[in-house]
């Protein structure tokens, strides 16, 4: 599965309302992510990636996409 | 008095009335070195409003340490500059801390205590599967020894206090309940009192002398117990009589002990799947044989289960409250603010305090703070405390990802 796939998948996953996931959907505006949804995403994105994840990252995203890029290039996920 | 009012316990002031109550944390190595997940796991709560942080239970002693992989340990001075660090972060913001200390007695196993547990008497813990060592005056003074030098470390590292685990059935509970201590020795059952209070006076007495009477030395105690028989009405008045004549500056009052660990978190519908999954003494790894699984031990524990109910230790709270002056904590079961504010106004406990709606929701006092009947995400599943066993950090488990149960 594609990194795009696996991340939509994990947020879609952990979120307490299901809602479509993309690479566009906005974690406050879409998602209406709080502290109990952010800390539920990091715990999956950490499962399912074997990276443990610096509260500090996550709070300059704001979209899945930039969830993936963080992946990318802070944690070496996906090549 | 208020929630978000100032209290003192002994001659430290707290904040406000909130206490994060003792949770294990799993994030320290092998060798009971607390390393730097476990700094800012603490540093990053200190942010979020409460009066106070309990630690999670740090062993006193190798004898004493828990099954639970990754618990911290302060049975020796290499680790004063690593809790030191822990310390400084959370002062940065405004928080106190106490490290709570703790020895398992019966309730570990061999290959965490490195030999055959010990405990007042020789009688079997169902649960852990073990018939302990029964201890000798000459070990029993040693770990309540082991006790103040702990105490005297947390002390040295920067913890504005200690509390002093004698709930959920370790050690110091142990020796307090009639159900378990059956020595003859000074140590045994006192019979105007009903409960085994020399030990904990011991070491109580021996902290004190070890760190001074001003540094804040709190206690935990069940309020019953799931050994039969039980704590009485008039025993448990006894023992908050007894930690009031002992000068103790805090009383925290939960209930029940590890042998049937749910009743201390009592959970809506028992969490088979992690259970069978994660649990030492449960782990079934043939998943075909889970269901089997389940419905035996289902027949043998749900008939003892307590149900979840709000604030369901407070009875106990408002009991200890009626015979002591000292501040009364009283833990479990508070999920809303609502909650929170009404039971400092109506003076039923001094302090609240509150362990898995900080788990999902560290902030969870800062909601409160904004929405004064905000209501906690956490549901009581429970995962977060079986999953103690399982190696991995603490946390929550409430939405099922990709843990693998």
């Amino acid at each position: 599965m594609a990194l795009d796939e696996q991340v939509c998948a994990v947020v879609s996953a952990n979120l307490e309302k299901k809602i479509p996931v993309g690479r566009n959907t906005d974690l406050r505006k879409d998602v209406h992510l709080d502290s109990f949804g952010t800390m539920m995403i990091i715990n999956g994105l950490e499962d399912a990636f074997s990276i443990s994840i610096d509260d500090q990252d996550f709070r300059a995203v704001s979209s899945v996409g930039d969830i993936i890029e963080m992946l990318r290039t802070k944690y070496h996920v996906g090549g | 008095m208020k929630l978000f009012e100032p209290v003192n316990i002994g001659s430290l002031c707290l904040k406000n009335r909130v206490v994060r109550s003792a949770a294990f944390e799993g994030m320290a190595d092998p060798g009971g070195v607390p390393g730097a997940k476990y700094e800012a796991h603490y540093a990053g709560l200190a942010e979020k409003g409460m009066g106070l942080i309990i630690t999670g239970f740090a062993y006193v002693g190798l004898d004493g340490k828990a099954m639970q992989p990754g618990q911290a340990g302060i049975d020796n001075d290499r680790s004063i500059p690593l809790f030191s660090r822990v310390t400084g972060s959370v002062h940065k913001n405004d928080c106190a801390i106490f490290l709570q200390i703790a020895h398992a007695g019966r309730q570990t196993v061999r290959a965490a205590c490195g030999g055959r547990p010990v405990a007042p008497s020789g009688k079997r813990s169902w649960y852990f599967r073990c018939r302990p060592s029964p201890l000798t005056s000459r070990e029993i003074e040693r770990i309540i020894s082991g006790f103040a030098g702990a105490a005297r470390r947390a002390r040295d590292a920067g913890f504005d206090g200690v509390q002093l685990h004698c709930a959920h059935g370790y050690l110091v509970h142990q020796f307090i309940s009639p159900s378990i201590n059956n020595r003859k020795d000074a140590y045994g059952i006192d019979r105007e009192l009903g409960i085994g209070g020399y030990f904990l006076e011991c070491v109580i007495n021996k902290i004190r002398d070890a760190c001074g009477n001003a540094f804040p030395l709190a206690v935990k105690i069940s309020g019953d117990s799931d050994w039969r028989p039980g704590l009485t009405k008039t025993q448990f008045v006894n023992l908050i009589k007894l930690l009031d004549i002992a000068g103790v500056d805090a009383i925290e009052v939960s209930c029940g002990t590890m042998e049937q660990a749910l009743n201390i978190f009592r959970v809506p519908a028992i969490p088979w799947d992690t259970i069978l999954a994660y649990n030492p003494r449960y782990r079934v790894n043939n998943k075909a044989l889970r269901g089997f699984s389940k419905l035996l031990a289902g027949a043998v524990h749900v008939p003892s289960l307590k149900k979840f109910s709000p604030a369901y230790n407070l009875h106990l709270a408002r009991v200890a409250k009626e015979h002591t002056t000292v501040p009364v904590i009283s833990v479990g079961g508070f999920r809303t603010g609502t909650q929170l504010h009404d039971t400092v106004e109506s003076g039923s406990a001094d302090l609240t305090g509150l362990c898995r709606p900080f788990i999902c929701e560290p902030d969870f006092l800062l909601k409160v703070k904004e929405d004064p009947s905000y209501k906690s995400r956490c549901v009581n599943c429970s995962r977060c405390a079986i999953m103690c066993d399982s190696g991995n950090a603490t946390r929550c488990y409430r939405i099922r990802s990709s843990y693998g149960a």
